[in-house]
């Protein structure tokens, strides 16, 4: 590597430690915030040193990389391994980019073996862009990937010529790859993952195809082909008693397969398999017909019954929090099930509750919070039972603490919004919550305030999936980064709507970031005419809009701006960013707010950390809930 | 006597004009004639009594029995009759009435009308004239600008864009004359071989510009194309279709709909008209809006010349009121018919049927080198794709159609495992969920820079045109989709255009330095615009002001000095036809066989009749246009050379 690549990637693990809370929960919030205030301040200069390494060292050979030197494409190579090795994602984007270039370099000057390798690592960094955005279910990376690792895959009809081992692996890693690129639904989709996953098997498995490279790990390539193929669990419970027979078989042969193997590692390290496996091998069971649903219910009750729920390591996770997870998504199968399992479900919830509210240490496991996520993503709701929203609000969001201070900002500044629009602008309010006419207005203030604040802290939920993002980027922001930032209104979206208690706040997580007059912002997806709630994502649009460019810590391409400065550029916003009437209703308490503006992040981040502590903080609902069998 | 003729006497034994009853599937035989009848042919058939023209269009009548509205004369020795036909039953009667009295005193009055009606023309024409000698200098000057190099794409779309719209103009400035034209029977079809989607282009010219200018939207339907090329006056095809489409932008508010249907399909009707007779197939063309629309008692007279209608006065819309006269006329001349359907406040439909010939279409050569060949075709418009693949198919090719650019890229992938080898890659100009921008390189790239890539696309493109093309798009196939269209795009990538290109090149590599040139021309801008022309092939070039001139000057030079002389019709001193008429007398070697081509504006089938008369051997119509002058300048010079 070059010297300033060897700066830039020390610079990113700078960053990423400056960056992160750490896993002792602060004690003294003043004592965090300030310390906060000096990363961010070395943060901001990392990044823009970054920046400059990368525009006068990096983009000039990249711009014109078919006349680097073979000295600089090797470490341009080194760099880009550097950027991305397996999970440890230093620097995805940048990774992309310096293997793209790579495959342009190699395609020009007809360096074979050389493309092959690239087509294949860029290919895998768009797999990783492409993983980021599934609690977003956008696939803008899928078309790319699939043309990366389809080349490079293509090179099996010229598998003679080259003679390189490393390289021929790179063609059966990408032809294994390809299949990651078809999804599982619909079946049409099925059916082409399936063609290339036998493909690619027959090769591997072919004697005679071992025998020219004798060196590559052939077993674990049919290993990996077999775990990918029966990963189709989703296509096979879709497709219910319609399931192509012909694929169930080989789902069902990959399961055994990866099954066995397993077992026998397990065995090998005097190891009971871990429960993700079990249920894996019984789901499949079941989608195949072995099962019946009930039998594999009663697996899954006896996988959550043999936890620890002192357990915090990975399997004590899984046992803990994905086990319940799973459990839901079967029992919203079959109605009565949903009925009877009731009460258990409810049980599995309430000590969700408690085994993550009593996790020690860092409450922020990057595990936990995907576990966690599973959970959400699969929630039921009962009458009277614990909601999707009181799980968000108390157990999620704070496992973001810059998300959640800024949340908590917003839905403070919405509330007051709200307050004053009740008391200065009820006829804004007709139609919100039922209100019928100003009498009814004055009446719901509290429900509106509250409905607002809960706006308020749920806009972002979305980031939760994409927030790995925040912590990485090392420098100012690719366009890619920033389609990926704009992601989290779909993420947010697609959480908040499928529980009751949580869809009236989904067209506020969605269109928040849209501007007022529709001209600008994102998501174009965004319809405010379809929004019953306009008004509500209106104020939130405002507050946000307040609390992010007044705070430019979490967020590195916004400017620090004095308080009332700040409202003043909200008015200059007024009737094309921002609502006119919203931003009309900050008129009379301007100090109030300015103060809040700058103070009240302290008062946020005390709050998400005694949430993370475990504490109530401000919610008490869940440990109520919790406490209280039956729910 | 039969019994079906006694039958017959008993109906019209009794009627004192002549009478004969043809059978309408076998008009020639009479099956019935009364006593006035025999005794007025005194025993010659019916039919060599009556001159060959009246007896034709009486055959003609009988089967359509009696549709006509227009009288039908028949002179007879020294009388004159009207003939009335009556449909009765499965014959068809014709009573002849004497008008002979009426016949010759009107014929005076009929007469002096016809005369003043020449007269009008003339001076018609003689103004047309002088109005289009300055068009020829903005088209002229227009086609030099376009030869100039690296003329910004912006720049040459305008000039483009003046080139057809003037050439429309000159057009119009005939719509004037066309009716006087028509009255007097004098405009001529000139029925050549016409690709529909020129005609769509031409009309869109003119027509895009001014339902933008109104902000209407504007949709270009097409029908089933049962043919795509058809023999037809294209320009006045396009006059028609610009007079419907130019009122119902009139006719209609800004922001309004407007939409022209184009088809072209199998005949399955026999045609009233007797131009249309033995046409197999049927234009339809068909112009709706949703405007101010019309009142009912408006829409009898709605074809008569001059006619407006009340709204449109107060509405201040400027109109000569001979437009939809002109439209209906030339309908009618090509054997076609016109219906309109309107209502007041919801709008306005014409309809035209207009009977037709296919063309002979050389493109079935160029589909043999396209057969077999396999397209990715990325659509997500199911509608446009299936079209798409149908044309496809009808061009022998093979396709796999996409719906997403992540199918796209399947089919690419598979491509390699199952050999299929891809001709070309052919996409919408949008598809949902991926940015073609990203999108586009990246197929470039993976194909490499040989393999063709077309993209479909339904604006005007020239905006986008270096961004998609820097995108990896080697060609555009116009919207909406035309099978020719899609055809000759396809086809420039075979290696059977490449050598048919290749030999062009050689033809137009024909040196022309050694040849030498008259030019007979008397207006100084026009001769400077074809000087410049004609100087760009390397030919020397020397000119005349009149015939006259041109004349002496072929006398006085050397024979075979001058290897061609174009020559203008209208000139002062000596026209072109008695100049020629005198070159061709002369007695020297090249007098009867130097090349002499008529240039003039009035591009007319009889002028062209009298050039050819006076001995020229080709004509070519001013304002001179590029190609036609290679062209021409090829077919005489440029054989003996290649």
């Amino acid at each position: 590597m070059r010297q300033y690549q060897q700066r830039y990637v020390d610079n990113l693990a700078t960053i990423a430690n400056l960056s992160v809370v750490s896993a002792q929960l602060p004690e003294n919030v003043t004592v965090f915030m300030e310390q906060r205030n000096e990363n961010t301040k070395q943060i901001n200069a990392l990044i823009e040193e970054n920046t400059d390494l990368l525009r006068r060292n990096l983009m000039p050979v990249i711009d014109d990389i078919i006349s680097a030197s073979e000295e600089e494409i090797q470490d341009l190579d080194d760099f880009a391994d550097r950027l991305l090795q397996g999970s440890d994602q230093l620097d995805l984007f940048l990774n992309y980019i310096v293997r793209n270039a790579l495959v342009t370099y190699a395609r020009k000057w007809g360096k074979r073996d050389m493309l092959i390798k690239e087509l294949y690592y860029t290919g895998l960094a768009l797999f990783y862009m492409q993983d980021r955005l599934i609690g977003a279910g956008l696939h803008l990376y899928q078309w790319k990937m699939s043309l990366m690792f389809g080349e490079a895959a293509g090179y099996i009809k010229k598998y003679d010529e080259i003679e390189d081992a490393q390289t021929r692996g790179y063609i059966h890693r990408s032809m294994a790859n390809l299949a990651l690129s078809y999804p599982w639904k619909p079946e049409k989709e099925a059916v082409k993952k399936l063609d290339i996953i036998r493909y690619s098997m027959k090769i591997l498995t072919d004697p005679v195809y071992r025998a020219k490279t004798p060196t590559l790990p052939w077993d674990t390539f049919v290993y990996k082909s077999h775990q990918e193929r029966s990963s189709g669990t989703a296509y096979l419970k879709d497709a219910a008693d319609g399931a192509n027979p012909k694929i169930v078989g080989e789902i069902l042969e990959s399961t055994e397969y990866v099954w066995r193997m397993q077992l026998e590692a397990d065995q090998k390290r005097g190891k009971a398999p871990s429960s993700r496996w079990i249920l894996k091998y019984e789901l499949t069971q079941y989608h195949c017909g072995i099962r019946s649903l009930s039998y594999l219910l009663t697996q899954i009750e006896k996988c959550y019954m043999e936890r620890d729920p002192s357990d915090y390591s990975q399997s004590g996770i899984e046992n803990n929090l994905y086990v319940p997870a799973i459990y839901a998504e079967y029992i919203a199968l079959d109605e009565r099930a949903k009925y009877k399992k009731k009460e258990i479900l409810g049980y599995m919830y309430r000590m969700m509750v408690k085994y993550v509210k009593g996790m020690p240490g860092n409450q922020r496991d990057a595990r936990m919070v995907r576990n966690l996520l599973m959970a959400v993503s699969r929630f039921i709701e009962y009458p009277g039972g614990i909601s999707l929203k009181d799980f968000l609000l108390e157990l999620v969001v704070c496992r973001n603490p810059d998300v959640y201070a800024d949340s908590r900002m917003v839905a403070h500044i919405s509330q007051k919004l709200m307050l004053q629009a009740v008391e200065r602008a009820p006829h804004l309010l007709l139609g919100l919550l039922g209100c019928e006419d100003i009498g009814q207005v004055k009446e719901r203030a509290p429900q509106l305030a509250r409905f607002a604040y809960e706006s308020g802290m749920l806009h972002d939920v979305g980031f939760i999936s994409v927030s790995s993002l925040m912590v990485q980027t090392g420098r100012s922001w690719f366009e890619e980064e920033q389609k990926m930032y704009e992601s989290h209104v779909y993420a947010g979206r697609n959480l908040l709507q499928e529980c009751e208690s949580t869809k009236p706040y989904v067209y506020t997580a969605f269109g928040h970031h849209r501007f007022y007059n529709e001209k600008g912002g994102y998501p174009e997806a965004y319809r405010r005419d379809e929004n019953p709630n306009q008004v509500v994502t209106d104020m939130v649009s405002v507050a946000a809009f307040l609390v992010q460019e007044m705070d430019g810590s979490s967020y590195p391409f916004h400017k620090e701006a004095p308080g009332k400065e700040l409202l003043a550029s909200a008015r200059l916003e007024a009737g094309s960013r921002l609502s006119p009437a919203v931003v009309g209703l900050l008129d009379g308490w301007e100090e109030e707010l300015v103060e809040y503006l700058q103070n009240g992040k302290t008062e946020a981040y005390e709050e998400a950390f005694d949430l993370l502590r475990g504490n109530n903080g401000a919610y008490a609902i869940l440990s109520d809930a919790a406490s209280k069998p039956g729910n | 006597m039969s019994m079906e003729e006694e039958r017959l006497e008993s109906v019209w034994g009794s009627v004192s004009s002549p009478i004969i009853v043809f059978h309408k599937d076998d008009p020639l035989e009479p099956v019935y004639e009364n006593q006035e009848m025999r005794l007025m042919r005194k025993g010659k058939p019916f039919f060599e009594m009556l001159a060959p023209k009246e007896a034709e269009a009486l055959c003609f009548e009988i089967p359509r029995r009696g549709e006509r509205r227009a009288p039908l004369f028949c002179h007879m020795e020294k009388k004159v009759y009207s003939a009335v036909l009556f449909d009765w039953e499965e014959y068809c009667s014709c009573i002849l009435h004497d008008v002979s009295q009426y016949y010759y005193h009107n014929q005076k009055e009929l007469e002096e009308a016809q005369l003043a009606n020449r007269a009008k023309t003339n001076f018609l024409s003689a103004m047309s004239h002088d109005i289009r000698t300055p068009m020829n200098a903005i088209v002229g000057m227009t086609n030099i600008a376009l030869m100039q190099d690296d003329i910004p794409l912006k720049v040459q779309d305008c000039l483009d864009k003046i080139r057809v719209a003037s050439g429309h103009m000159m057009s119009l400035l005939n719509d004037v004359l066309d009716m006087s034209r028509i009255e007097s029977g004098k405009i001529l079809l000139q029925v050549e071989d016409l690709d529909v989607a020129d005609l769509l282009h031409e009309i869109l010219i003119v027509a895009r510009p001014q339902t933008d200018g109104k902000k209407q939207h504007f949709h270009v339907e097409i029908g089933h194309m049962e043919k795509e090329r058809i023999q037809a006056d294209g320009m006045r095809l396009a006059q028609i279709c610009n007079n419907l489409l130019s009122n119902a932008t009139k006719f209609t508010p800004k922001g309004g709909e407007i939409r022209l249907f184009l088809e072209v399909s199998r005949l399955t009707y026999r045609p009233l008209s007797r131009d249309a007779e033995g046409k197999e197939y049927v234009l339809r063309i068909q112009v709706e809006d949703d405007g101010i629309g019309m009142e009912k008692e408006f829409l009898p007279r709605i074809f008569q010349p001059f006619e407006r209608e009340r709204t449109m006065t107060v509405s201040k819309i400027q109109g000569t009121g001979l437009g939809m006269a002109i439209t209906q006329s030339l309908v009618k001349m090509m054997g076609g018919h016109i219906q309109v359907e309107s209502q007041v406040g919801e709008g306005t439909c014409f309809t035209i049927e207009i009977p037709v010939d296919a063309a002979a279409d050389a493109q079935n050569l160029h589909s043999q080198a396209l057969e077999g060949k396999r397209i990715l075709l990325l659509d997500d418009d199911e509608q446009q794709g299936q079209v798409l693949v149908d044309m496809l198919h009808s061009l022998g090719m093979q396709w796999d159609w996409a719906r997403t650019a992540e199918e796209a890229v399947d089919d690419l992938n598979e491509s390699v495992f199952l050999d299929k080898e891809y001709f070309a890659f052919l996409t919408a100009e949008k598809i949902q969920n991926v940015e073609m921008m990203d999108f586009l390189p990246e197929i470039r790239k993976r194909m490499g820079s040989q393999f063709p890539m077309l993209m479909l696309y339904g604006d005007d493109w020239s905006q986008t045109e270096y961004l998609l093309t820097r995108a990896g798009v080697d060609a555009f196939i116009p919207l909406p989709l035309f099978r020719s269209r899609l055809l000759a795009g396809l086809y420039s990538f075979t290696e059977e255009y490449r050598v048919e290109e290749a030999r062009k090149q050689k033809l137009a590599e024909v040196d022309f330095a050694r040849y030498r040139i008259l030019l007979v021309e008397d207006n100084e801008l026009n001769r400077e615009i074809a000087q410049e022309i004609l100087q760009l092939t390397g030919m020397g070039v020397e000119h005349a002001a009149n015939g006259k001139e041109a004349v002496e000057k072929f006398s006085r030079s050397e024979p075979h000095y001058y290897d061609m002389i174009l020559m203008d019709i209208q000139m002062p001193v000596m026209d072109g036809l008695e100049a020629t008429r005198q070159i061709r007398a002369l007695s020297r070697p090249d007098a009867a066989k130097v090349p002499i081509v008529a240039m003039t504006a009035n591009a007319f089938l009889e002028d062209v009749k009298d050039s050819l008369e006076a001995g020229m051997n080709a004509h070519i119509s001013k304002p001179l246009d590029m190609d036609q002058v290679y062209n021409c300048i090829k077919l005489f010079l440029g054989e003996e050379t290649v």
